[in-house]
């Protein structure tokens, strides 16, 4: 978003219809501000009435510069509150959601649904929400029955794609012991895969989505035993990867796909493929600890154990917030590989300080007790 | 809508940060009562970009 999307000059006319807040969620002077609307996914759009503090427009993912716009129309909508009963029931569905509220905002969602005008142009915004509020809610049955049964009707929309994928997603998070799973896993996985050959839709989508589209495919195909399928797609995903890097104009766009480049490296067992881009985005990007986080992964799939610790030593350096005990524990697994057992456990324990500094708000208490449990699951 | 759950997005997840890309739109940056009191004065929704250096 900020390296394709926000800097588009296309937006110029929005410029004063809005005021304009980026909370960075692992910045500890945004702790007041997550609690009173927790973020459970990255990146997440609200609009805000300042009069009541309540959220009219909510949207969890990335959107491309045409999504926005339409984005940023319909929480001006919203705010104007001129909508129909289904816009109204869809701004409350969003209020109830930012505020954790899921298992209400679920049925309001439902309800939004229901009383939708025929060519409602806001049915594939509430659907993508409706899903990803069940996954949240992990229910995951219920994501993938009502992605199966609204995808006909979102059918050559992006909406249509991320309805069909999240829908693919809960499928394969289905208990295999229900019956339901089979069925629903098929269908779904045959509308992601329609929605990723339509040349119109793709051309709607951005990079990153389109990368969430092989994901779920490759996820299917993993889960259908199929290792060559998935193989196939992980090494078309790397290659359709590759190519956005390439096509990139700033080094900002390039580095976007850095992390899905290296999970699909990982995943292809090439982790050495890794390196060169990471140490390019180390060089453009000398402030952030993302690009020696990720070398650090590379290296530890490489075996290169000295080196990978190197590098996590320079991310923790410069990281902050909640997302530096993500690299307390890649530093541990690189001891365990290692067969350091005392630096492993020492980095764990490190890991349980520091998250004891962060505020509340980041969700601390559950990453602390999953911390103490590793410890405890550690030999000593 | 690919988004990234965050109890789930340990390393692996995410964009890039970038600090400079901000010229279009004139976002007040990790500022909630601020951004709010100038809602509120100009009469304008505020929008809200929740992200993270990943």
């Amino acid at each position: 978003m900020r390296a394709y999307v926000f800097t588009d000059k296309a937006l110029g006319r929005y410029a004063g219809r809005f005021v304009w807040l980026s909370i960075d969620t692992e910045n500890a002077a945004n702790a007041a501000f997550l609690k009173k609307y927790p973020i459970p996914a990255l990146p997440t759009m609200l609009v805000v009435d300042p009069r009541q503090q309540a959220v009219v427009m909510r949207y969890a993912g990335g959107a491309t510069v045409a999504q926005l716009q339409k984005l940023l129309d319909d929480g001006e909508h919203a705010y104007r509150a001129r909508g129909s009963s289904a816009d109204t029931l869809l701004s409350s569905a969003d209020n109830l959601a930012s505020e954790g509220r899921n298992a209400e905002a679920v049925k309001v969602y439902e309800k939004a649904i229901a009383a939708a005008p025929k060519k409602w142009g806001r049915l594939g915004r509430a659907t993508e929400s409706l899903t990803f509020t069940m996954m949240l809610n992990r229910e995951s049955d219920r994501c993938a029955t009502l992605a199966r049964d609204l995808y006909p009707r979102l059918k050559g929309t992006t909406s249509g794609a991320n309805v069909a994928s999240t829908g693919l997603s809960c499928a394969l998070d289905i208990d295999a012991q229900n019956a339901s799973r089979a069925v629903l896993v098929k269908t779904l996985e045959a509308d992601t895969r329609q929605a990723f050959d339509d040349p119109r839709v793709r051309a709607k989508m951005s990079g990153d989505d389109i990368s969430g589209l092989y994901d779920a495919l490759i996820s299917a195909r993993a889960d259908a035993k199929d290792e060559a399928g998935a193989k196939a797609l992980r090494e078309h995903w790397a290659a359709f990867l590759e190519k956005e890097a390439a096509t990139a104009k700033t080094p900002e766009q390039r580095a976007v796909y850095d992390s899905h480049r290296l999970s699909a490296y990982l995943a292809l067992n090439t982790p050495e493929k890794a390196i060169p881009m990471l140490e390019q985005s180390q060089k453009d990007f000398p402030d952030d600890y993302n690009p020696p986080a990720r070398l650090a992964l590379a290296y530890n799939a490489m075996g290169r154990f000295d080196d990978a610790l190197a590098a996590s030593t320079t991310a923790l350096r410069k990281a902050y917030g909640p997302r530096k005990i993500g690299i307390y524990r890649t530093r541990a697994d690189i001891f365990a590989a290692k067969g350091d057992k005392a630096g492993a456990r020492k980095t764990i324990e490190e890991a349980i300080a520091y998250a004891r500094t962060l505020p509340e708000a980041s969700g601390t208490t559950r990453t602390i007790a999953a911390l103490e449990k590793k410890l405890a699951a550690m030999p000593q | 809508m690919k988004f990234r759950m965050i109890a789930l997005a340990i390393l692996l997840a995410g964009t890039a940060a970038i600090a400079s890309a901000r010229q279009v739109l004139p976002f007040v940056e990790n500022d909630y009562t601020r951004a709010l009191a100038r809602a509120k004065a100009d009469n304008l929704p505020l929008f809200v970009d929740a992200w993270a250096p990943w």
